[in-house]
């Protein structure tokens, strides 16, 4: 394989990633106080004339799950559940996803976290056999209805996928065929620039901006994956799900995806799938936690991964499962 | 909690270890208070000697379980309960270092003392020294056995220590105002009775990083109202 | 024996074993050799024989000339277009309507009794004997549409028949196993089902489809059973303008000439065979240079 062969000086042109994971620990911090004032310190209109009375440190109970008052989810899961033929494979679920912020979902293998993840663009429909029941919000529209043509959706709701699946084609053709097919760009100049503002935003634009007629199979699996978030984003979508997207990258490269997942936060809401419970810690605000497919508990990932409040949940992030 | 073991058990054991190193501490500190009192009711200048010379091994234990403690969150990244278990472990080895401290403090008045004579208050310091110890002792069963009820208890009983050190500071002022002469000794015996207090008030301490790593909740969050610091 | 000794790596009885299974390996790849060595002796001695015997058959007259009473004058060029135009008309039909119903099966279609049918039908329609096809042609192009006689055209649409069923079970092999991560792909940024097909499985697919293609031609090339049944037997002495003038083609000219009681055809049969083979051989040539052409990796 080439791509295995791809000498380490590809990746050279980026920081190492120690100074990488020390700026997104800062930019972390920042971005959490920054998160955490968001909403305590946001004034509501009504309380507009009196900020001392809002300022006060008001502990937020109620932003656990619900979310922050006064702000709608970008995305809203009601009583989700699915069935593959007679097999229920997710029960009952109801979650929102917020914009700016990351929401990680884990669990074991089989919990039905990835199934719930495809029924935020409709990717079940593909399935033969599979069921799905309850309403999906975008924006407070239902994703599900006759209104909703699930090629928009999809384009709205981009996805990236376990395995790094770019098409056999060149670096530029993977990136500009969204765009293409939805008729982003007019002129030839117009898509040049969003191939390159994708593929800058996906943090790989150094590293392939002489080589995009090469073929996007060439590159190494971590480029390869960003080449598929730069995928992802030259359609201008609003809320990223992300499948895995790390699982078959080896550390370095996980770690440039992490980043990336940070960089990207604040202008997506992001939805991760994943195994690897620190990867959800690193990079996720809000966690869920599924087990045989239930949702059974939905935090703030800080609590989560110091106090969960369901046994199972403890069980499982502390190595206690099965 | 958690009924059953890790699936990686070298994980279990890892922390198993570290308890039971908690656990020596805790066993050391307390012998050191009861050994340090009883030498000074029996004026035992060489017993005295011995409890100094032991306070080394817990100063050993404590940079023992420091080491473990880094080496645990390095090679098994603890989470949730298991993190909050084992920062405790690092936080607890440092106080119950402190409480060794106190009796090697009070082993070292042992000498001081030693021609000093009949002093009334020397008759309740054994009685504050055991109800102080066995705080120490309890709480760090709690500890091990993950016991947040247990905690709380041991808390209740700080009471009774201060109530103990109210009235020792009181006889002994009294004692200091009848009896110049008496001065030196009763201070160097206020001093141990502050110890003992110290004792109870660490103890406490530690019964709080064992409710948190036990339940996830500060002590403070749950027991308003009836705050046993309060009184 | 103990169990301990009989794991003992450096022990005889392991060292017996271990020289056997090499033995065994030994004997196998000598078999395998001769299984190829016998069918490449075969292959050599029709070719040595062929070349032999018809090189001196091989001139411009023969290439340039139609059929002819005279072995002297009787040339392949005419059975040469017959054939040419016959694939011609096979490839234009099958083709694309192989091509479209191996995606229509495997993207489209539901899966239900009908296309269960519908499969099995067509994985026995590959099996049928070409004689069959050949009547098929005679009873639907001949006796019902009245399609002209010894046609091109009816030759190629009765070899179009028979190929058909070849390719759209290899189109629909190929199509299978283009990886699904290539589709969740392209919906994944909003791609529709046709957009998916078009752009993306069916240029993945289309090495396998070309195998498949070529192996089907190949065979309509060859073929002689049903066009004897369609009248491209008839004695054409010049060769078609068009899909629709009476013509022979290549293995039926092999057939007829090698009937012939004139010393002189017996050149003139292996001269056409190493004309016939040398045709195939382009038209595999071609395929193969198409294949890899389109072949990607991912």
């Amino acid at each position: 394989m080439t791509q295995e062969k791809q000498p380490i000086t590809t990746n050279s042109a980026v920081p190492f990633p120690s100074t990488a994971v020390a700026a997104e620990a800062a930019r972390d911090d920042a971005g959490i106080a920054k998160e955490d004032t968001a909403w305590t310190d946001r004034p509501e209109p009504a309380a507009g004339l009196a900020p001392i009375t809002v300022a006060a440190p008001t502990p937020e109970p109620q932003d656990t799950a619900e979310g922050a008052p006064g702000r709608a989810p970008k995305m809203r899961a009601d009583s989700i559940s699915v069935f593959y033929g007679e097999k229920q494979a997710l029960k009952d679920v109801s979650i929102q996803i917020h914009e700016d912020r990351v929401t990680a979902f884990i669990g074991p293998s089989g919990c039905g976290k990835s199934t719930f993840l495809r029924c935020f663009n409709r990717m079940n429909d593909t399935i033969s056999g599979a069921r799905v029941t309850g309403r999906i919000e975008l924006d407070g529209e239902d994703i599900n209805s006759a209104q909703m043509d699930v090629v928009h959706l999809r384009a709205r709701v981009g996805m990236v996928f376990q395995k790094p699946n770019p098409f056999p084609k060149s670096i530029f053709e993977n990136v500009a065929y969204g765009p293409r097919i939805h008729g982003l760009a007019d002129k030839k100049a117009d898509l040049e620039g969003i191939v390159e503002k994708s593929l800058k935003r996906a943090g790989l634009w150094d590293e392939v901006k002489d080589r995009l007629a090469e073929s996007g199979t060439a590159l190494s699996g971590g480029q390869q994956q960003r080449l598929c978030i730069a995928r992802a984003i030259a359609v201008d979508p609003e809320v990223i799900l992300m499948d895995e997207p790390a699982s078959a990258l080896d550390p370095i490269a996980t770690a440039k995806i992490e980043e990336l997942i940070h960089e990207l936060r604040g202008r997506y809401a992001i939805a991760i799938v994943t195994h690897n419970m620190q990867q959800a810690a690193r990079v996720s605000q809000r966690t869920a936690f599924f087990h045989l497919g239930e949702l059974i508990e939905y935090g703030r990932t800080s609590d989560i991964f110091t106090n969960p409040r369901e046994e199972r949940t403890q069980d499982y992030i502390t190595g206690r499962y099965g | 909690m958690a009924t059953h073991g890790h699936t990686l058990k070298a994980f279990d054991e890892d922390l198993d270890r570290l308890r039971a190193l908690i656990s020596e501490m805790g066993g050391l500190a307390e012998h050191g208070i009861g050994e340090a009192m009883r030498c000074l009711v029996d004026r035992d200048v060489d017993g005295a000697h011995r409890v100094i010379e032991e306070d080394k091994k817990l100063d050993a234990l404590e940079t023992e379980t420091e080491k473990r403690v880094v080496q645990l969150i390095a090679l098994r990244a603890p989470m949730a309960g298991d993190l909050r278990d084992v920062v405790a472990a690092l936080k607890i080895s440092g106080v119950v270092e402190r409480i060794g401290d106190y009796a090697k403090n009070i082993a070292k008045r042992v000498a001081i003392l030693e021609d000093a004579g009949k002093i009334e208050p020397l008759s309740l310091l054994p009685e504050m020294a055991r109800i102080a110890a066995g705080m120490v002792h309890d709480v760090l069963n709690a500890f091990v056995n993950r016991d947040a009820e247990a905690a709380l208890r041991v808390c209740d009983r700080d009471k009774a220590v201060d109530d103990f050190y109210d009235s020792v500071f009181r006889t002994l002022l009294t004692h200091m105002m009848e009896d110049p002469h008496s001065i030196r000794h009763a201070t160097h015996l206020l001093f141990v009775a502050k110890n003992l207090e110290r004792v109870g008030d660490h103890a406490t301490n530690i019964a709080e990083m064992v409710y948190y790593a036990a339940t996830g909740r500060h002590m403070s969050e749950r027991v308003k109202g009836a705050d046993p610091l309060a009184g | 024996m103990s169990s301990a000794a009989l794991s003992r790596w450096s022990g005889n009885e392991m060292q017996r074993r271990v020289s056997k299974r090499y033995a065994a390996e030994r004997r196998f790849k000598l078999l395998g050799l001769l299984a190829v060595g016998l069918s490449v002796a075969f292959l050599a001695f029709l070719l040595v024989t062929m070349l032999a015997r018809g090189l001196g058959g091989l001139s411009a007259t023969f290439l340039s000339g139609s059929d002819s009473t005279d072995p002297a004058l009787a040339g392949v060029w005419g059975a040469l277009k017959g054939s040419f135009l016959t694939i011609l008309v096979t490839i234009a039909l099958a083709f694309p309507i192989g091509v479209l119903s191996a995606v229509y099966l495997e993207e489209f279609a539901r899966r239900n009794r009908w296309t269960d049918l519908i499969e099995v039908s067509i994985n026995n329609l590959a099996a049928v004997p070409s004689i069959i096809f050949g009547l098929l042609g005679l009873a639907v192009f001949l006796n019902v549409l009245h399609l002209p006689r010894s046609a091109p055209l009816v030759g190629g649409l009765t070899l179009a028949l028979m190929t058909m069923p070849v390719i759209v079970i290899a189109g629909r092999n190929a199509i299978k196993s283009v990886p699904p991560s290539i589709r969740d792909a392209a919906l994944g940024v909003g791609a529709s089902k046709m957009q998916v097909v078009f752009h993306h499985v069916l240029p993945l697919a289309l090495p396998g489809i070309l195998t498949g293609t070529i192996i089907g031609m190949a065979r309509a090339l060859g073929e002689t059973a049903p066009l004897l049944m369609i009248g491209m037997r008839a004695f054409i002495a010049a060769p078609p303008q068009g899909i629709t003038d009476p013509a022979t083609v290549l293995p039926v000219q092999i057939f007829l000439w090698s009937d012939e009681v004139s010393r002189g055809f017996v050149e003139k049969t292996s001269a056409a065979i190493i004309v016939l083979l040398v045709f195939m051989l382009l038209m595999n040539g071609i395929a193969i240079y198409l294949r890899n052409r389109f072949e990607r990796r991912w």
